[in-house]
């Protein structure tokens, strides 16, 4: 960690934006272990609740979607106290087109332990599908 | 009775790939993989894996072209494809069919999955190995294997563990 990466608070929650279908379960509608491997970073790029309405943390994914352009599915929210509880860490490392950006850090660098932490997440995300747009 | 023999064989021990290098070998891999086939196509073995089949292919074209996710991913491979197709066709019948999904770094997942604290996650490398990490409760399990046409005994008994145990 470097002093230019504060640390998110422990009750803050961070996104992670579902830009794949396969990595949402059909079934019941929770998230894969598949959205949280850090690629191609050694760090796993997440978006900060912090300061955002809920439109605007929308509108974050929806312009991360766009550059590709691909198609924002959904969110997976975890609180950084469960990131941490993985050893892991979020550190908030805003950038010029997304000043809530964050990373969490601190990945083993071996695929297997990478996919078993990752597991860990997922199991505590909470998955939100991206509402519809509203009818005008 | 030699359709029953045979048709026992493939449910329980998958598609045999053979180490043997004679002519009595290659027939031999080559009526076991007939004759699953015809199990792949009948209704009451083939359904599911078929449709793990298709979805394997829906996944490996949705995540072909660089930065699928539109966060840097890697492209999904041919080779990776065609591994994940011969891991899939290597389980045996009547193995729970898995979901199928794919990483930022490129790999193809198959997942078991029956609560987010019972799941399993296999990753298949362009290289051929198989990452896998499974949650059973409290425990966990995670390692690598390689895949030289048999399904590892370790991701099968995962599988049992997450699916039936």
């Amino acid at each position: 960690m470097s002093d230019e990466a504060p640390l998110v608070a422990a009750d803050e929650l961070v996104a992670r934006f579902v830009t794949s279908s396969g990595w949402v379960r059909k079934s019941d509608q929770t998230v894969k272990q598949d959205a949280f491997i850090p690629y191609p970073y050694p760090d796993l790029s997440v978006t900060r609740h912090k300061g955002l309405s809920n439109d605007q943390l929308w509108r974050v994914g929806q312009t991360i979607a766009d550059a590709r352009p691909a198609t924002l599915y959904g969110r997976a929210d975890v609180a950084a106290e469960q990131v941490r509880r993985q050893r892991l860490q979020v550190e908030a490392r805003p950038v010029p087109e997304n000043l809530n950006h964050a990373s969490i850090t601190g990945w083993p660098p071996d695929k297997p332990s990478q996919k078993s932490f990752a597991q860990e997440l997922a199991a505590v995300a909470n998955y939100v599908s991206k509402p519809p747009p509203a009818v005008s | 009775m030699i359709m029953e023999m045979t048709t026992s064989a493939l449910i329980y021990y998958g598609v045999a790939s053979t180490r043997g290098t004679s002519d009595a070998a290659r027939h031999i891999a080559d009526q076991l993989q007939t004759g699953r086939r015809h199990l792949q196509n009948s209704v009451s073995f083939g359904f599911a894996e078929k449709s793990a089949l298709n979805e394997l292919f829906a996944v490996a074209d949705e995540c072909k072209a660089s930065n699928w996710d539109a966060q840097g991913a890697a492209p999904v491979t041919d080779d990776t494809y065609r591994i994940a197709y011969r891991l899939l066709e290597a389980m045996p019948l009547g193995t729970a069919t898995p979901s199928i999904g794919a990483e930022p770094d490129g790999h193809i997942t198959l997942e078991w999955y029956r609560s987010p604290r019972r799941t399993l996650s296999v990753s298949v490398s362009p290289d051929s190995d198989l990452h896998y990490a499974a949650l059973l409760g409290p425990r966990k399990r995670y390692g690598t294997e390689p895949f030289f046409g048999d399904v590892p005994k370790v991701i099968l008994d995962l599988v049992a563990e997450v699916t039936i145990g």
